[in-house]
């Protein structure tokens, strides 16, 4: 059996990865992230922008805290669980207005692939290991024996 | 059971690095060669898109003069299940979310020359832009894009 150390230690560096790569194409294409915001129809005109210029710099900040600071875990761990919930929740309410239109997730390009089911999914998989991910930085430290 | 201290050093630790990003985003912002505004324009972002590309426009008044006349073919670039509920009088329906299942049917109305205009529901959609854009790469040369869309129609007189 895999120790649940092993298992959290997994999810984390799972979900810092995923943030990771979500963050950087965004970082460095800000005017394409706006279009992917746009795109979703449901952010106030006045925010798109600016949520394109700090949503990729919270994931990465929290991508990398989650990775290598224990310090700051549990706090980054908390905000990447409340983004994955809100992703989750934005792409089911896209779907079920008939919006069809390409993530914005991994790239900039609205040509790539378009967001499904399938992605709600996918989010909520990794909203569930980003709770688990949570709770157990929570943990006081002597007893977490929180990998690294 | 995490105790009050420990909920607060949560939540300081929290705003700490959305203030961290914040103060990144800034930066990045300053010096990205490529950077965007704050608040951008958004509200005509798809009439720009359309100028910008050579597509002409037309508003509700010159749509409904279109549609009376019969002078041009109109087609619908919203969802089917949306053309059902109500549709300019005279469109066909040419929904891009699945544009493979309907675009031959829709071609054998359609010669190159021929004018042609489309919409979608109007506001930040662009369907109807994305149709315009992928008919001019079919050689059609004569497409027109009414931005306003359906929302627009209805609310008109």
């Amino acid at each position: 059996m895999i120790p649940r150390v092993r298992i959290l230690l997994f999810f984390r560096v799972v979900l810092a990865i995923v943030f990771l790569c979500a963050a950087v194409p965004k970082i460095i294409s800000p005017a394409g992230f706006a279009e992917a915001v746009y795109r979703y129809q449901l952010a106030p005109y006045s925010t798109v922008n600016f949520t394109a210029i700090f949503l990729p710099w919270m994931e990465l900040v929290s991508g990398l805290c989650l990775l290598f600071s224990r310090k700051f875990r549990p706090a980054s761990a908390l905000i990447i669980l409340g983004l994955m919930i809100f992703f989750t929740v934005l792409v089911s309410v896209t779907l079920y207005r008939g919006i069809d239109i390409s993530c914005g997730c991994f790239s900039v390009n609205p040509e790539a692939a378009r967001i499904g089911w399938k992605k709600v999914a996918e989010n909520a998989v990794l909203s569930l290991m980003a709770f688990f991910v949570f709770l157990d930085a929570l943990r006081p430290a002597v007893t977490a024996r929180s990998a690294l | 059971m995490p105790s009050r201290e420990h909920i607060q050093d949560l939540l300081l630790h929290a705003l700490l690095l959305a203030a961290l990003s914040a103060l990144l985003s800034v930066i990045a912002w300053a010096v990205h060669p490529a950077r965007i505004p704050w608040v951008g324009d958004w509200a005509h972002h798809v009439e720009t898109l359309a100028l910008r590309e050579g597509i002409p426009l037309v508003n509700t008044p010159e749509m409904r003069r279109i549609a009376a006349a019969g002078t041009h073919l109109i087609l619908d670039a919203r969802p089917l299940a949306d053309f059902d509920a109500g549709h300019i009088p005279g469109a066909v329906p040419l929904p891009y979310d699945n544009l493979d299942a309907h675009y031959e049917q829709a071609r054998l109305l359609m010669s190159p020359e021929m004018p042609v205009v489309a919409y979608c529901s109007g506001g930040s959609c662009d369907d109807s832009f994305l149709l315009c854009l992928h008919l001019r790469k079919q050689g059609f040369t004569n497409v027109i894009l009414y931005a306003e869309g359906w929302t627009a129609w209805e609310a008109s007189p």
